[in-house]
């Protein structure tokens, strides 16, 4: 990449800046007139295809400007997305049906309206709200009246809009493990899951959403309903597949509205251990030592450093930190099997071996069910608790383990003159980092002096090493103008805009989002 | 002071039991077992006396098949100083009574000559309650059930009652205490306690061996899930409460 490429990258990473957000959010300007005839187009479509009118087509209170649809208007840090107001509001469509789907996606082509497709709004890159109030929100929460998990093909159909811990759920009652578990599991959709290619904690173990996706329904930018993969069998090589367009898409080439996944018989025993280690070093021995001495057996390994966890003690609170100690990093061991005499034991055995060789200075192994979700329970608190402690600033990256402590303080050295401080936790196990800087209110707050700081020094540093920008939370509108530079590179782009171009011929949706896919003179 | 304490293996208190094929007990194959959650809090409780220097030794014990064994590892690590196992292969969750449990304690209580022996307050699988109060019955000593704070130095307890609590005062030692939820946190298994209940004693012998005649148990006749919730309806008034209330509840 040459000195004036960087220079222009630079430039337009800037624009992240919050002020200058604002300023073109300005621009993003819709008429109260257009919005009420859009919306007046949206209940009729709702009201043909047999919808709950007043529960599918939010209007927005231009008047009032009332914080109702603030909530699928804003991500939840409050970092992305627009309020409504006085005069200013997006129109918010909640269908339950693909047909309602399809019919909504018509109209915006027609009406050359932007639609943001949202799932459970719970994601960490503002791929799922409006950058501007001339965008229409079209979340999927209430497409969720499927839930069929065929247990002869190892397959569960689900609506898009299926929160992921009932589809958890619904799959544990049969004796069966979905594959993807993430944190936000609560709120988020399995459709949303699938547009932004989530990992989670069973990503070692049971493979990426890429792997797991047997078939999915979608409505393609140009109103067509596309349904793809979704043979009962699941080894099915039908040569080309449009399925993986989807994976990862976040919403710019279709909104998916039926997802088919691969589900795993569930283990029937789960040991979790948690152990405290003193060093980066130790982390690292741990993690290859689980590998070795008991392989196909782990399911997570995951580490949280002492300073998160004193966050999450701090700021969430709640019980079951029992074992938090005075060690620097916290490693968290769980192993999942089919064998109920022995699976225990070689868990014991290999704490008992890392213990002697004086890797592990303190921990505790989970006696029930009940500890295991505790201490999981800490670990998934670490994104809340840091949201909580004032300004945060988020990296997801893929890094090999031991670039993990050197890019840590070479981090730490950067905001340490701004008050920031740096906290870790991440996936050991594929590893997937998450940095996270954090700024006290009383020191600060939110400031871009932290994104100047880290930004794109952090990003360059990461793919110089071999590693990804983005493991696991998208592209969303943080990261969009890395896609070309940094990511995808420009031939590479140039395909991705000529699926683009196929898929949403007028560009409506996700405008905003991969800001590379944008004509380049707007 | 020797405090004797009880431990159970039980289904674990988060999984979802499915009743079995023949209707007559519940599917308990494949299924993630662990300790009594009210076992778990009487030995945490042993544990503390132990450390506050009021007991001298907290001896485990553990009726159940092979696997028992486990449960009685898991008492060692949280601190207990040796095991007792009695071993069975009747289904403790249901061939094997309240009554029959609290006779091989009591043979058990003989044996070892315990100060106090502390038991869970019922069991989350048969959910009796019983076998606190009958073992005390059985060995002619004071019990206090339910007991949400013991205070051996006052001897009193402070114990759950419907409405509230309720502090008694037993006559001395030996007694029977069962635990109830708020008599403590249970802390977790530390990797140094693991490894070290690793050699701790445990004593295995039959309910032969003890030489306990076990009592008839209950006969169960069948096992059903309960039915489904359904969802609560708004009354007009008062007048409609009370009609529903006698005519469709029957309850007044």
């Amino acid at each position: 990449m040459n000195s004036r490429k960087l220079t222009l990258l630079y430039q337009r990473i800037r624009v992240h800046n919050k002020y200058q957000q604002q300023q073109e959010r300005r621009r993003h300007y819709c008429s109260i007139e257009r919005v009420k005839k859009l919306s007046a187009q949206f209940r009729r479509i709702a009201s043909e295809c047999g919808e709950d009118v007043e529960a599918t087509v939010l209007e927005p209170d231009l008047k009032g400007g009332d914080a109702s649809l603030d909530k699928y208007t804003t991500c939840w840090r409050g970092k992305w997305g627009v309020k409504g107001g006085e005069g200013r509001g997006n129109i918010v469509l909640r269908p339950s049906t693909t047909e309602c789907v399809r019919g909504f996606v018509e109209l915006c082509n027609k009406e050359g309206a932007k639609v943001v497709p949202q799932g459970g709004n719970t994601g960490l890159v503002g791929g799922g709200v409006p950058e501007g109030y001339d965008e229409v929100v079209l979340s999927t929460v209430r497409l969720n009246s499927v839930m069929s998990l065929d247990s002869s093909t190892s397959v569960i159909t689900l609506s898009s809009g299926v929160i992921l811990s009932d589809a958890i759920r619904h799959c544990a009652d049969l004796g069966m493990l979905y594959p993807v578990d993430i944190g936000s599991k609560g709120t988020c959709n399995v459709g949303g899951n699938v547009s932004s290619n989530a990992g989670g904690i069973y990503f070692t173990r049971f493979g990426s959403i890429r792997d797991n996706l047997v078939g999915l329904t979608a409505v393609t930018g140009r109103g067509d309903v596309l349904e793809v993969g979704g043979c009962a069998m699941r080894k099915d090589s039908k040569g080309m597949d449009l399925r993986q367009v989807f994976v990862g898409g976040e919403g710019a080439f279709g909104i998916i509205t039926m997802v088919k996944m691969r589900v795993w018989k569930k283990p029937t025993t789960r040991e979790v251990a948690v152990v405290g280690v003193g060093g980066w070093e130790e982390v690292e021995r741990l993690c290859e030592r689980a590998q070795e001495r008991m392989g196909g057996l782990v399911s997570a390994v995951e580490v949280m450093d002492r300073r998160v966890l004193e966050l999450v003690k701090e700021k969430v609170g709640g019980g079951g930190m029992g074992w938090v100690g005075g060690a620097r990093y916290y490693v968290l061991v769980e192993t999942m099997g089919f064998d109920d005499e022995r699976d225990r034991e070689t868990l014991e055995r290999f704490l008992e071996e890392v213990m002697e060789e004086g890797t592990v200075e303190d921990g505790v192994m989970a006696k029930g069910e009940e500890e295991i979700e505790a201490i999981w329970g800490v670990r998934e608190s670490c994104g809340v608790a840091v949201n909580r402690a004032g300004g945060s600033w988020k990296y997801d990256v893929s890094l090999e383990l031991r670039d993990w402590e050197e890019v840590g303080r070479m981090v730490e050295e950067k905001v340490r003159g701004l008050g920031g401080r740096l906290v870790i936790w991440g996936h050991l196990g594929d590893r997937n980092v998450h940095f996270n800087v954090v700024r006290e209110k009383e020191d600060g707050g939110e400031g871009s002096d932290i994104t100047d700081a880290i930004e794109p020094w952090l990003y360059e540093e990461v793919i110089r090493r071999g590693g990804s920008v983005s493991a696991e939370h998208g592209i969303g509108q943080c990261k969009g103008d890395l896609m070309e530079e940094l990511i995808v590179g420009e031939a590479g782009m140039e395909y991705l805009r000529g699926i683009k171009q196929l898929f949403d011929p007028n560009h409506i949706l996700n405008v905003g989002r991969n800001k590379t896919f944008r004509e380049r003179d707007k | 002071m020797r405090v004797l304490v009880g431990v159970k293996r039980v289904v674990d208190y988060a999984v979802k039991v499915r009743v079995a094929a023949d209707k007559k007990a519940v599917d308990l194959a494949n299924v993630k077992m662990s300790m009594n959650p009210f076992c778990e809090i009487a030995v945490e409780e042993a544990v503390r006396l132990k450390e506050a220097k009021k007991a001298t030794e907290v001896i485990a014990v553990s009726i159940g098949p092979k696997a028992s064994a486990e449960t009685l590892r898991t008492a060692l690590a949280m601190g207990a100083d040796r095991g007792i196992h009695i071993t069975t292969d009747l289904r403790t969750d249901q061939e094997l009574g309240s009554l029959s449990v609290a006779k091989i304690l009591a043979k058990v209580a003989e044996e070892e000559s315990p100060d106090a022996i502390i038991l869970g307050k019922q069991s989350i699988d048969g959910d009796f309650g019983c076998t606190g109060s009958m073992l005390a019955s059985l060995m002619d000593v004071p019990q206090c059930t339910f007991a949400a704070k013991i205070d051996f130095d006052a001897s009193t307890v402070e114990r759950e009652t419907d409405t509230g609590t309720e502090i008694v005062k037993f006559p001395g030692l030996p007694a029977v205490f069962t635990a109830d939820l708020r008599l403590n946190e249970p802390r977790y298994a530390t990797l140094p306690n693991i490894m070290k209940a690793k050699k701790k004693k445990i004593d295995a012998k039959s309910i032969e061996d003890l030489g306990v005649e076990l009592s008839e148990g209950n006969e169960v006749l069948e096992v059903f899930e309960p039915p489904p919730r359904e969802a609560g309806i708004l009354v007009e008034d008062v007048d409609g409460l009370v009609d529903k209330l006698k005519n469709e509840a029957s309850v007044i």
